[in-house]
Parts: structure tokens; C-alpha cells; sequence
């Protein structure tokens, strides 16, 4: 046998997948190309299509969450995929009091006003904000909120360590994100503009008539709204800028690090951008005139479609779904719920099984939520350990265009190699200060055959194909028969790493 | 194709860093060339150029950037450029790299970039990395397009394209997958050593379809196996050079241990970011810059005889502004600069057409003008430095130019 994979791919059967494999890099994420590239490649028409693909309800619950809980399959099967979504839309009413007191006895700081932030330490309520998003991420009932909160702060994305970021960035989590995470995108944007954290960050903040600082107006329309292709120029850019003179944040007393419209530091000429002008003296209502624009703009509807779509059911998105989404943007005036169920009920989401890798935040959670995992208080650092190896610790991300979503940047052999790692120590208890019971996964019938299918069944949720099945047999008990009873020594021995084969194999890696 | 180098490996009986010699590409028709090993450094988020490599004999430098220009050589005031050529100076915190650029190892063109006038950094990264002037459905990467041009035998492939950080850029981008690692330490499966082998095999054994997934996965093993036997980590740093104590400069250490093991490295991936100083420019690059130039200095140093067969370049998305903004700072612009540094490289020279500062000369509303396009500079690099590659393969939008001379042929 000397095919290789250079064969293959000179015949054309996986050449795209190959050019993805060697890894897109940017320090930046979503491109052009990437889409594009996605969109000629993707995981499509690979072997892996031919993995038993899981049931809907699987593959449901896996797009709107940190990973898949049993007892949340259980309850999504009795009661169908409509009815656990409408009750996680309607996270409000989802009791969360007990993640809550948690965090406000562990990272009081994400519940503190800015004027009292202002007395810590930067990397005391930046590392709580770090803490009480993962901590959500793996306790909250809400997880579909959750899941939005993520999007949108990787969509209005701001990095940490951008030095007084780290005490502003609470605040945004907090007052711009979270409100509007399942609300209306036209607030969330407003919400956005006016955020401390974002107007430092994308340097607008210093961003004055006469000398204008165009970062945030560029990235505003490029990365925010319109999207590179949505038609506005350079000059566009330039006279954004103008609009958002003076626009900053308090210094002193109960102002300071409060946003603050600046009169006095505004252009008040005339302007003209994408396609109306502006007369003079408009002070900040310049500003909030092109933003309700921005926010209502079709090509807005469509860049925010598209990164729904790529969100919750491919890598490339295709021009009918994300039509769809875009017409449900412009129809309910930016109705996130609204956009979010246009996904949900369309039949590519249901026919969309192992499209999307899981991120390292994705594959962590589901880990530690698929084998029930206890966390000590001593977990966090390895936890952010691993996040940092496998480049997904919230917020560090540092060019605004936020943590990409497509298998192209994740697969690389740096993020094989630590899932790997990840799913090893987990499974050996190898990871300090997180245990779990994996006797309450493997089932009660100890033979092999019913071992290996107890923990497809509920951690990898789905079938595995014969040849993995044995492999798997073959590795719990080499020396036993199928059908023979293994005592508790031989689990002991073998079942962590099955379970770390399980957690590291291509079955666990989608979601 | 499940028979993987790894297993190729075995059959031949390969063992360890002996196998592999770097310089040696087996082109398509089986022939031998040689060709340097290639270090691209991408400095992302637009790098000064106009302080960086300040021309400070160009009158409306200093009158642009009444707050932020490099005073010049002889104005002896702190912080003035080092002088290169009586026209362009180095910005003070580049002074390790002043003795390279006088030996002749370290060559500089000015007013280099990209013809496209996307000032967006991830649209303008992306086409540079692409090789291309124009969005195009081609997504290999420029560098990638040697790779498949050029092919070699499977089993020698592991290493052949590697990047430090978590992911390869898209410049490497080709029909393999190319290798990507956080640190030399860190690349290593951690479980005990009497269940590696077999760990290894399961894994081999599930990884076994076509996708994405399973051939980084297959290249993941493969990496693991080859640099256990490597052993990287065993070369110290040689001729007392000092890396900065930063990611950066571990990251040239590592990639320097990495060619020193014979691992098969043909191109190598850097990233160093922090270039988009819309604010506060001046405190920014003067530790920016000395970082950067430490790190390249101190490679040099390390790799000392073998940068006769290492080529190290640099590039960046675009410049700034030719005027500054009112935050100390410049918002984005359009020519920048790129650097090309080795024994191979005609050095101890400003290369460039000078566009000026002159206000009618400046690119759209204030930029500096791109005279040089940066494939130019790559395609001498590819042409002169590599076993070669067709200019028209290499950069299909691009009409070509004639070369500047940076790169010594043969």
C-alpha cells in the first residue's frame, strides 16, 4: 500500500481540506478567504461524513451549548428540540441563582460599578471576569445565553490586556453584551458604541476634531456592521470618524470610566457618508444618526446572517440560509431570537452532523460536562492552562475580529496535540482538583462489548462505526473475550484510557 | 495512504536527525537543487515604516509628524536615528541589528507593500499571505505554492513547513498540512512511557478517514515520533547570543534548534504582533523594536556559519499614515517596509524607489506611495535563494518586475 495523502489530494478527492489543513492564520480570523476557503473545503466529502452521524436532538443540543449534559439530552428527547429551545430563548426565566451566588462569593468584582472597579487590580477583575465566563460556561442552566454571549463578545470583540481594558471590559460583559445577547441587534450595537472598554480599546477615545483616529470608525463598519465588502470606501471611513469625534470616556469623579460625549472635541462640519449628509453643528447625534444606519443597513443583515449561520451550522454558509437569516434581520428590526429560529427550524441545521469543529472552549466544556466533573476551586489554573495552549482563553484574543469559528484555524497539530493531552489527564484524574465518577458511565454490565456501547452512548452520544467498536473492545480487555466479565482491577487499569481514546477521538471532536 | 511517513520511516529504517538534510529539495523530476531554509516574520497590524526606517532626508518627514518623527543622526539630541545612508536612519531601539546591516547581512526595501488599497488589516494580511493583489479563489499560500511545486518524497515532509503558535500561517498553506507547535516542550503527548506506543497506535487507528481532522491528526503523530527522535532541545544557543526573554525570542530560539536537528525545515512561520499603533506610537516601538531587533539579532548570532543557508525576511500588512494623528499615533496606510537578512542576502543597502513625502506624491489621501511590490522582493527570494519556482506559479496576479538584487544568486 503506498498511496499517499499527496495522492489523494493530487486526485483531487480532498484537495481543499488540505490546503484548510495546512492552517490559516492570521492573528485574525474571519476573512474573505477564510469563508471562501471554507466554502471550497469544509469537512464535506471527507471520510468523516461517513461517521453514524448523531441524531438531531444531538446535534441540536451540541450547537446551543458548552456540551452536552445526559440529563439535558434526556429532557431534549422527552420533550422535543422546540420546546428545550423556546425554554432556553426564554433565559430569564431559567433559575440560575445557584452559578450566581457562586460568583459572588468567588469573583465579586464582574458585580462591581466602574467607579468601585477602578480601586483593583488589573488582573484581579480581568482574571474574575476570565474565571466567572468559563465557571458560566460550564455550570449556567443558561446555555444558549451563554453560547450568544460568546458570539457576540467575540463579534464586538475586545482584548484584556490593553491596559486599562482590563477594568473597563467587566463593565461591557456586564452592561453591553449580556442585556442584548438574545435581545435586538440595533440596542446591542448602541450599547456597544457607547462602551468604554470598546472606545479605549479600538483607541476612539482620543479620537478628536482636526486629527481624527479612524480605528474604531474602521473597524465599526468592517467588523461590526457592514463587513469589508459592504460597500463603504475609504472616504466613508474618514468622515465615520469625524462623526465619533468626542466621543470617549469621563476622567474624574462619578464620570470617570463612564462613556462621555465631548462637545467640545466633536467636529461639528458638515458630512457625508454612505449616502447622506449630516449638516452641521449635529454633535452627538452624528454619531448616533449613521450607528442606527449601520445597524439597519442590509449588508449588516447579511454579515451578521452570515456569521450566524457559520456559528450554528457550517463553516460555509450558503447563500439560501443566510438570505433567509438576513430577510429575518431586516423583518424584525435585528431580532436576535428571531434570526437564531430561522436557524434552528431550517433543514441544513438538522442535516448539519460533524460540520463544525468544536473549539477549545467547546471541547473543554464538553468534556468536563459530558463525564459530570466536580471542579475544586485549585482546577483554575489548569484550566487556564489548557486554554491558553489550545489559544482560547476568553477575551485575550488580540486583534478586534474576535476567535474565529471554523475548523480550518482550530485542526492544527498544536490543537490535536493538546486535545489530546486534555483528554488523557482528564480521564486519568491526571488534572488537579477535577475527579469524576466513571462508573456512572460505563453502565452495570462489565463486559466489554457493553462497556464500550454504555460510553458511546453517554459521552460520545452517538454510534461508532464496527471498526472502532473493536478497536475500543480490543483496547479495554486485549486479553478477554467480548462477552467476558472484567473484574474492577482490570477497569481500573484500562478504562481511563478509553475514556481519554474516546474523549480524543474525531467522535468527541464535533459539535 | 494510511502507510504514513511514519510508517515509511520504519520500513527504511530511518532513525533520527541523520536522515535529513536540510538544504536538499528533490524537485518534481526527481533532481537534486538546493535552497535556504526560509524564515518569514510577519509583523502584524501594520508596521511604521516611516519610524522605523525613518527618512529623516526626506524635508516633510519632520514637518508630518511635527510629534512622532525620528529626529536625525547628526541633530545629537536622545533618541535620533542611526544613520544608514545619509538619506534613511534606524530607529534608535533597532541598534543590534546596525552591526548586520554594516557587514552586509541585512538588506532593507523601503516603500515595499501590496498594490491593493484595502487598508483592512485581516483583508490585506490574508491577499499578502495569498501571494496575491486581488481577492482570487486561490487559497494556498505564496510560499505553500513552492511546496507543492517543488514535492518531495512523503517520508521527509513532517517538519518541512512548521510555524510556533497555534496555528501555521496561511503564507505555508499547500496540499499537506503543515506543523504547528506552541514550544519544542511543549509538543509532546504526555502519558506514561509504557502506554505511548500503544496510545499512539489507537490514535493512528481512529484518525484513519481523509478529512481535515484526520490528516492533521496523522501529522500530529508523525511529528511526535520524528521529534522524539530529534530531539531538538539537545542544541544550545551557540556564539553567546542573547534572545530576548520573550515568546518571540524563545520562538527563533526554537525554530533555530529545529534547523540545527536536521528536522527538514524548508519554511518556518513567525508571528510578532503590536504593530497598529493608532496610539501612544512611540512607547510602543520602542519596545516593540528592540525586541524585534534583539530576537533577529540574536538568531543571527545563534546560527552563526549556517545563516550561509538560512534566509529570514520580514513583512507587514501595510505602513501608516504618512501624517500622524492627533493620539500620538497613525492610523493605517499603505507602503511599509520589509527587511531580508543572511549570508545570501546583498546587505548594507536601502533598497527603493523613493516616492516622497512630497504632498502630490503621497498615495490616496496620505500615504505612502508602494513603489516595490512586495512580491518582487519574494520572487527573488523564491528565484534566487530556492530550487525555484516559476514567478507566473508563484504570484499569478502579479506581472513581475525586475529583481532589485537583495538576494545573491546561486
Amino acid at each position: 500500500m503506498t498511496t499517499t495523502r499527496r495522492d489523494f489530494v493530487n486526485n483531487g478527492i480532498n484537495k481543499a481540506a488540505g490546503l484548510m489543513a495546512a492552517g490559516v492564520a492570521l492573528s485574525a480570523g474571519k476573512l474573505l478567504a477564510e469563508e471562501e476557503a471554507a466554502g471550497s473545503t469544509s469537512i464535506e466529502g471527507a471520510i468523516d461524513k461517513e461517521l453514524p452521524p448523531p441524531s438531531a436532538e444531538v446535534i441540536a443540543l451540541s450547537r446551543t451549548c458548552f456540551g452536552i449534559k445526559r440529563q439535558e439530552l434526556s429532557r431534549m428527547e422527552s420533550i422535543g428540540i422546540e420546546t428545550y429551545l423556546e425554554e432556553q430563548m426564554d433565559w430569564k426565566s431559567i433559575d440560575d441563582s445557584a452559578v450566581e451566588s457562586y460568583l459572588q462569593e468567588f469573583t465579586p468584582t464582574i458585580y462591581l460599578s466602574q467607579g468601585e472597579l477602578i480601586d483593583f487590580q488589573k488582573f484581579e477583575v480581568s482574571g474574575q471576569l476570565k474565571s466567572a465566563t468559563v465557571f458560566r460556561a460550564l455550570y449556567s442552566r443558561r446555555q444558549l445565553y451563554e453560547v450568544m454571549v460568546e458570539f457576540w463578545s467575540n463579534h464586538f470583540s475586545i482584548y484584556h490586556q490593553d491596559g486599562p481594558v482590563a477594568l473597563l471590559k467587566t463593565a461591557d460583559d456586564r452592561d453591553v453584551i449580556r442585556p442584548h445577547a438574545l435581545g435586538n441587534f440595533k440596542e446591542l450595537l448602541r450599547a456597544s458604541t457607547k462602551s468604554p472598554a470598546m472606545l479605549v480599546y479600538l483607541d476612539n477615545h482620543t479620537n478628536i476634531a482636526g486629527t481624527p483616529n479612524e480605528n474604531y470608525a474602521r473597524e465599526l463598519m468592517e467588523l461590526h456592521t457592514l463587513g469589508v465588502d459592504g460597500g463603504y470606501t475609504e472616504e466613508d471611513v474618514k468622515e465615520m470618524s469625524r462623526c465619533l469625534t468626542g466621543w470617549s470616556l469621563g476622567r474624574r469623579g462619578a464620570e470617570r470610566g463612564r462613556f462621555k460625549f465631548y462637545p467640545e472635541f466633536h467636529d461639528e462640519g458638515e458630512k457625508s457618508l454612505l449616502g447622506i449628509s449630516l449638516l452641521a453643528n449635529g454633535g452627538i447625534n452624528d454619531g448616533e444618526t449613521v450607528i442606527d444606519l449601520l445597524a439597519e443597513h442590509p449588508s449588516t443583515a447579511n454579515f451578521i446572517a452570515q456569521k450566524l449561520v457559520r456559528r450554528f451550522v457550517t463553516d460555509s454558509p450558503t447563500e439560501s440560509l443566510v438570505s433567509l437569516v438576513a430577510d429575518t434581520f431586516l423583518d424584525t428590526g435585528g431580532d436576535i431570537q428571531a434570526m437564531l429560529w430561522t436557524i434552528f427550524l431550517s433543514d441544513e441545521f438538522a442535516q448539519s452532523a460533524d460540520e463544525k469543529l468544536k473549539r477549545p472552549m467547546e471541547f473543554i466544556g464538553s468534556a468536563l460536562r459530558g463525564v459530570n466533573a466536580t471542579l475544586e476551586r485549585g482546577s483554575r489554573n489548569i484550566l487556564r492552562d489548557y486554554l491558553i495552549s489550545l489559544g482560547q482563553m476568553p477575551f485575550d484574543w488580540v486583534p478586534p475580529n474576535g476567535y474565529p469559528d471554523v475548523a480550518g484555524y482550530w485542526a492544527s497539530t498544536n490543537g490535536m496535540l493538546n486535545r489530546w493531552n486534555f483528554a488523557l489527564a482528564l480521564a486519568h484524574m491526571d488534572l488537579r482538583g477535577i475527579r469524576f465518577d466513571y462508573f456512572s458511565l460505563i453502565g452495570r454490565n462489565w463486559r466489554p462489548g457493553n462497556i464500550v456501547d454504555a460510553l458511546a452512548r453517554n459521552l460520545l452520544h452517538r454510534e461508532l462505526l464496527e471498526q472502532d467498536r473493536q478497536m475500543f473492545i480490543e483496547y479495554l480487555a486485549p486479553n478477554a473475550a467480548v462477552d467476558e466479565l472484567l473484574n474492577s482491577q482490570q477497569l481500573e487499569s484500562r478504562i481511563p484510557g478509553l475514556i481519554g481514546l474516546m474523549l480524543s477521538s474525531n467522535y468527541f471532536q464535533y459539535r | 495512504m494510511k502507510l504514513s511517513r511514519r510508517q515509511i520511516f520504519k520500513l527504511m529504517g530511518v532513525t533520527g536527525a541523520a536522515a535529513y538534510m536540510p538544504r536538499i529539495v528533490f524537485s518534481e523530476n526527481g533532481s537534486i537543487a538546493t535552497g535556504d531554509t526560509v524564515i518569514i516574520i510577519y509583523l502584524r497590524g501594520g508596521a511604521d515604516a516611516l519610524n522605523i526606517v525613518p527618512p529623516y532626508g526626506d524635508a516633510n518627514y519632520s514637518k508630518l509628524r511635527p510629534t512622532l518623527a525620528i529626529p536625525s543622526p547628526d541633530s545629537g539630541v536622545e533618541g535620533a536615528a542611526l544613520d544608514l545612508d545619509g538619506f534613511f536612519g534606524l530607529h534608535p531601539s533597532m541598534a543590534p541589528l546596525l552591526p548586520f546591516y554594516q557587514s552586509g547581512e541585512l538588506a532593507i526595501i523601503h516603500a515595499a507593500g501590496s498594490p491593493n488599497p484595502s487598508h483592512s488589516h485581516f483583508e490585506s494580511q490574508d491577499l499578502m499571505e495569498r501571494g496575491l493583489g486581488e481577492n482570487d479563489t486561490i487559497y494556498t499560500g505564496w510560499f505553500g505554492r513552492y511546496l507543492d511545486y517543488t514535492g518531495v518524497p512523503e517520508e521527509d515532509a513532517v517538519f518541512r513547513a512548521m510555524a510556533m503558535g497555534s496555528t501555521a500561517p496561511r503564507s505555508l498553506a499547500h496540499s499537506e498540512p503543515s506543523i504547528a507547535m506552541n514550544s519544542i516542550e511543549g509538543f509532546n503527548l504526555l502519558a506514561d512511557d509504557g502506554q505511548k506506543a500503544e496510545l499512539q497506535a489507537r490514535l493512528s487507528a481512529l484518525f484513519s478517514g481523509n478529512s481535515l481532522l484526520d490528516q492533521q491528526a496523522v501529522n500530529t503523530l508523525d511529528a511526535l515520533q520524528s521529534l522524539e527522535l530529534a530531539d531538538p532541545a539537545q542544541y544550545p544557543v551557540e556564539n553567546d547570543a542573547e534572545y530576548p526573554d520573550t515568546s518571540f525570542g524563545r520562538e527563533l530560539m526554537e525554530v533555530g534548534q529545529m534547523i540545527r536537528a536536521g528536522l527538514g525545515v524548508q519554511v518556518a512561520g513567525i508571528n510578532l504582533g503590536g504593530w497598529d499603533t493608532h496610539e501612544g506610537e512611540v512607547a510602543t516601538l520602542n519596545s516593540l523594536l528592540a525586541e524585534f531587533a534583539q530576537g533577529l539579532a540574536a538568531f543571527s548570532t545563534d546560527m552563526g556559519e549556517m545563516m550561509s543557508g538560512i534566509t529570514l525576511v520580514t513583512m507587514t500588512e501595510f505602513g501608516r499614515r504618512a501624517y500622524e494623528n492627533g493620539s500620538g499615533g497613525t492610523d493605517h496606510g499603505h507602503a511599509s517596509f520589509m527587511m531580508a537578512m543572511g549570508r545570501n542576502v546583498n546587505g548594507g543597502n536601502v533598497y527603493t524607489d523613493w516616492p516622497t513625502l512630497d504632498d502630490n506624491a503621497l498615495y490616496a489621501s496620505g500615504d505612502l506611495e508602494v513603489t516595490t511590490d512586495y512580491r518582487s522582493v519574494l520572487a527573488e527570494l523564491m528565484v534566487n535563494r530556492t530550487a525555484g519556482i516559476p514567478v507566473e506559479e508563484l504570484f499569478p496576479d502579479f506581472a513581475g518586475s525586475d529583481f532589485l538584487g537583495v538576494f545573491q544568486t546561486g
